[in-house]
């Protein structure tokens, strides 16, 4: 945050009322707030009544570091003339594992940040944690993800054999 | 933090969008988690099924001739009864099955037929990976497509069709375009929102001129020297790269190359906005013509990046 003294600050607060100063940059990355700033370019204090203090700082992260590998990007082609295919690689390879390492969360948490991705409209955190919802559902038995994710059964025995019969090929064991 | 539920109760959308990152298998088999989720899969706006991996259940002991059909009904079966909204990505591969052409084209245009009436397909993709080419006469009805992948498949225009005003994807393998007029008219097509084009191995038997204004990347794999309609191909699609300044980024692969030289040649074409060249090539084959037509058209890049 060296340059920060001439960038613009914006300050998000969340639902509990905790502030977060963060670059214009950074709050750009959630369209919600960009369309915010566009239609009312003085605004520096934004209440996002709908998202947590932990939540929020773990969306703000998210967008710093994406925003801070797209400069970094930026930078290295405005260098050498045109970015090298390699390195350009790498990059996108480490900003992967990076959020790999993000998405290592609870399905609670995993499920917040899905409201607040959606909310904000961060596309490419929304993608992120949804496929990663997804891939807890892949290849797993009703009983498995309903203990992944905490899900009540409210289907009689009756019921649940019913939605079975109707498209047994779902329930068959893969290979 | 408090426990619970979370994922059942977030919006509606959101949990369409968590199936539709799904195998279709997977999406449908959370219809048993609880009563909330039991037709949620019903409201997926995409579909995609392969008759390799068999989603569908058909158990089979050896390859048959008309699995490709039967299990075809069953997707047309499930289309019709089970899903409720308009399908905007479909997506559909068969593998098995000789020479059942006769079986499999009315009931896949049957099927195109039932999409075309939910509305609003955008994304279509049909790889048919049978020894015949599987013809698809519904397919210029679909006026909403924004991308279009065929493999192995004959598409046949209706006199008068000139396009499709909204494709911007374009990915034809191994496929034939011809039109349904007797007279042999030729064909002209335009694509006013084309900008992705890939053709291999395809074979225009009546297209005299594609026009597609906002065309970004074109890949041309695979022409066949020697033969009319595979030269008509080199024509047509130089034709279209040429006169259109749009283009950034060309790939041009075994033959293409040394089939675009001899076309282009006597004209002394340039492509003024290519910023990108790919060439993809047996560098065996690679003679002293190909070596010609290599430097004919690095002469005729102006502003060529890689």
């Amino acid at each position: 945050m060296a340059r920060s003294s001439t960038e613009n600050m914006i300050t998000l607060m969340s639902s509990d009322g905790e502030e977060f100063m963060v670059t214009e940059k950074v709050a750009r990355e959630c369209t919600t707030i960009r369309n915010m700033l566009e239609d009312d370019c003085v605004i520096t204090n934004i209440p996002l009544p709908n998202v947590t203090s932990d939540i929020l700082s773990m969306v703000i992260e998210y967008c710093m570091e994406h925003v801070a590998a797209a400069e970094k990007a930026a930078a290295e082609t405005a260098e050498k003339g045109s970015s090298s295919a390699p390195a350009a690689a790498k990059a996108n390879k480490d900003l992967e594992e990076w959020d790999k390492a993000f998405m290592n969360v609870d399905v609670y948490t995993l499920c917040d940040l899905i409201l607040a991705a959606n909310y904000l409209n961060v596309s490419g955190l929304l993608d992120l944690t949804i496929q990663t919802a997804a891939n807890l559902i892949k290849g797993k038995s009703p009983e498995q993800i309903r203990k992944t994710f905490h899900i009540q059964n409210d289907l009689s025995l009756e019921e649940e054999e019913k939605i079975r019969s109707q498209t047994p090929w779902a329930f068959e064991k893969s290979e | 933090m408090a426990g619970g539920d979370r994922i059942s109760v977030l919006p509606l959308e959101i949990k369409i969008s968590l199936l539709s990152h799904l195998d279709f298998k997977d999406a449908v088999r959370t219809s048993a988690l609880a009563h909330s989720w039991r037709h949620l899969w019903t409201l997926l706006p995409r579909l995609s099924l392969s008759s390799c991996s068999d989603p569908l259940g058909l158990a089979r002991s050896s390859p048959d001739i008309y699995f490709d059909a039967i299990w075809l009904q069953r997707v047309h079966d499930l289309v019709s009864s089970s899903l409720q909204g308009p399908i905007l990505h479909f997506q559909l591969a068969f593998c098995y099955g000789a020479d059942t052409e006769s079986v499999m084209t009315p009931l896949l245009c049957c099927l195109l037929d039932l999409l075309l009436r939910k509305g609003g397909v955008e994304t279509l993709h049909l790889q048919n990976f049978n020894h015949r080419r599987l013809a698809v006469t519904c397919l210029p009805s679909f006026h909403a497509l924004k991308e279009l992948d065929l493999c192995n498949c004959h598409l046949v225009l209706p006199t008068g069709f000139c396009g499709f005003n909204r494709l911007t994807k374009l990915d034809l393998l191994d496929t034939l375009i011809s039109s349904a007029n007797d007279l042999r008219l030729p064909v002209n097509l335009s694509f006013p929102l084309l900008r992705h084009l890939i053709f291999t191995f395809t074979n225009f038997e009546m297209v005299s001129q594609i026009s597609a204004p906002c065309l970004e990347k074109a890949c041309i794999f695979h022409c066949d020297l020697y033969n009319f309609t595979s030269q008509k191909l080199a024509q047509v699609t130089l034709g279209l790269v040429t006169s259109v300044s749009t283009v950034s980024s060309l790939t041009l692969g075994f033959n293409a190359l040394e089939f675009f030289s001899l076309v282009a040649l006597p004209f002394n074409f340039t492509f003024p906005r290519l910023r990108f060249l790919r060439f993809d090539l047996n560098v065996d084959t690679v003679d002293k013509r190909m070596y010609g037509a290599f430097l004919w058209l690095l002469r005729s890049v102006p502003f060529l990046e890689e």
